[in-house]
């Protein structure tokens, strides 16, 4: 409540740019694709989704940006679980809640504006409206919930970067993650590939799996990792130091 | 209140900056934690609040480790650090924002501190000078009603009116439970509050008594000659020396910026 009488400011500015950026994207793209369908939608909402998550999770702990900011928000009598739960529901539960329903409101606002303008302009157009329903029925089963837990597991990569870098974190935390991908991408292809360590189990991995399974595993591995990334989060918060 | 037991403390690779500190100190008085530049007393005042981790068990204040941070822990203690940030939003947001935290939170206090130093709660914080936002925060520390209020460099950007102000409200406002820390190097603008003092050097605590127990050992004057005197410490001062002497019985005002250079200057105190 603190937190919302002192930053209501950042936040309204925070949901126009939301807004705004769903707007404009939306209605560019409809306006130069007059023939859109549902499935479509998904260019759009995916990168929007990652790109404001994205910003929004990188510009969680706003305190940690400077010293004295450290200082005083580290001295709040609160406790961290209750500090980094405040922000992980702000920066991370909240946008998952609202920015589709932005999505929804202002997406399908923009293909009313390019329909009406067109249909103005006695041109025929054929674009669906935006409807999370009908995305999903067209989707393999699982895969929703692996593409809402990946999105929680990149946010909270970018999350666990605001408690451990002071300046530019979500730039230092895409590099650093990154240079992690990259090194175990490569020690796993010098040793698949490189090193012929071929294993039957492995090679018959993909053949002997259907799709719900793998999408099972994939949002299994991806809850656990955000909860890792969860912990070390607080585990970086509650041994911040002030030099 | 305060109990800290053979402190090592240095900064990364750096050689230690406290070397087997102790202090004690028991609520009920308004101490001045003096020393010169580097001598880490913003370090001992992070170390006390719980901003810096200490080795464990050299410090506990009011019975609890200050790095663990609980809640219960900083309810009690308001530090106001010599820099600082202030959201920019108006003062009376700040206090409802903030006063929820701390539960012996006094706002009448607040609003007569606010009229002595001629503060309007309407105001923007970031629209107010320097001095004018520290003259908030000591008038939000003050009605925290804290049981530990670590003040460092208080009264810079205060003007002289103002300076007058802070000693007469922070004087007023205290009860017998509290611990007040004022690290300064304005000895002047403290002299006639705090009732303590603790000098820090070379990562040691070389003086640590009560203002009352220097004015009954000491006495503090000034001379033209030094012809004749016995002095404990002597420093030459504009016309003249500032002496520091053997009491011989009439209480004199205790010269804190000499006794403070006595000190660093190796004097050897009763």
């Amino acid at each position: 409540m603190s937190t919302l009488i002192l930053r209501y400011r950042q936040l309204l500015l925070m949901i126009g740019a939301a807004v705004s950026g769903i707007f404009i994207i939306s209605f560019l793209v409809l306006y130069n694709n007059t023939n859109w369908n549902v499935a479509n939608w998904l260019g759009i909402i995916i990168p929007l989704t990652i790109v404001c998550g994205l910003l929004y999770a990188g510009s969680s702990f706003p305190s940690f940006r400077s010293r004295e900011k450290t200082l005083g928000y580290l001295l709040v009598p609160v406790s961290s679980f209750e500090k980094i739960l405040y922000e992980f529901v702000e920066r991370i539960v909240v946008f998952i809640l609202l920015f589709p329903v932005l999505l929804y409101l202002f997406g399908n606002l923009a293909a009313n504006m390019v329909t009406q303008i067109y249909q103005f302009q006695h041109e025929v157009v054929n674009i669906d409206h935006l409807s999370f329903i009908n995305l999903a029925k067209d989707n393999a089963q699982g895969s929703d919930l692996a593409l809402l837990t990946g999105s929680l597991a990149i946010f909270l990569v970018a999350f666990a970067g605001t408690v451990s870098f002071k300046k530019y974190p979500l730039i230092k935390t895409f590099v650093f993650s990154m240079l992690v991908f990259f090194t175990i991408a490569g020690y796993f292809y010098l040793v698949m590939e490189k090193l012929k360590l071929q294993h039957p189990w492995i090679e018959n991995f993909g053949d002997n799996i259907r799709s719900e399974q793998a999408f099972a595993i994939l949002t299994i591995v991806l809850l656990a990792f955000s909860l890792i990334t969860f912990c070390y989060s607080y585990f970086k918060l509650k041994e911040k130091e002030v030099q | 209140m305060i109990e800290i037991t053979n402190l090592n403390f240095r900064y990364g690779k750096q050689p230690n900056l406290f070397d087997r500190l102790s202090l004690s100190e028991n609520a009920g008085s308004i101490v001045g934690l003096l020393g010169k530049n580097g001598a880490g007393k913003s370090t001992l005042l992070k170390l006390m609040t719980g901003l810096l981790e200490a080795p464990k068990e050299t410090i506990t204040v009011m019975g609890e480790t200050p790095i663990h941070r609980n809640p219960s822990f900083l309810e009690e203690v308001y530090f106001i650090p010599e820099e600082y940030d202030l959201p920019s939003v108006k003062i009376a947001e700040y206090v409802k924002a903030y006063s929820l935290f701390y539960p012996r939170f006094d706002h009448s206090k607040l609003a007569k501190i606010l009229i002595d130093f001629e503060l309007d709660a309407n105001s923007r914080l970031t629209k107010l000078s320097y001095g004018q936002r520290k003259k908030f925060l000591i008038a939000f520390a003050l009605s925290t009603n804290c049981k530990l209020l670590v003040l460092d460099e208080p009264t810079n950007g205060l003007d002289i009116p103002s300076k007058s102000i802070f000693r007469k409200v922070v004087a007023g406002s205290l009860s017998e439970d509290q611990l007040v820390i004022i690290s300064t190097h304005q000895v002047k603008d403290v002299e006639n509050l705090i009732d303590k003092i603790i000098v820090l050097d070379q990562g040691k605590i070389i003086f640590h008594q009560s203002l009352w127990e220097i004015s009954e050992k000491y006495s503090f004057t000034t001379t033209t000659n030094l012809e004749g005197i016995e002095s404990i410490y002597t420093e030459a001062a504009p016309g003249g020396f500032k002496i520091m002497k053997a009491a011989n019985g009439i209480p004199t005002e205790v010269d804190i910026e000499v006794l403070f250079n006595a000190a660093i200057n190796g004097v050897q105190f009763k």
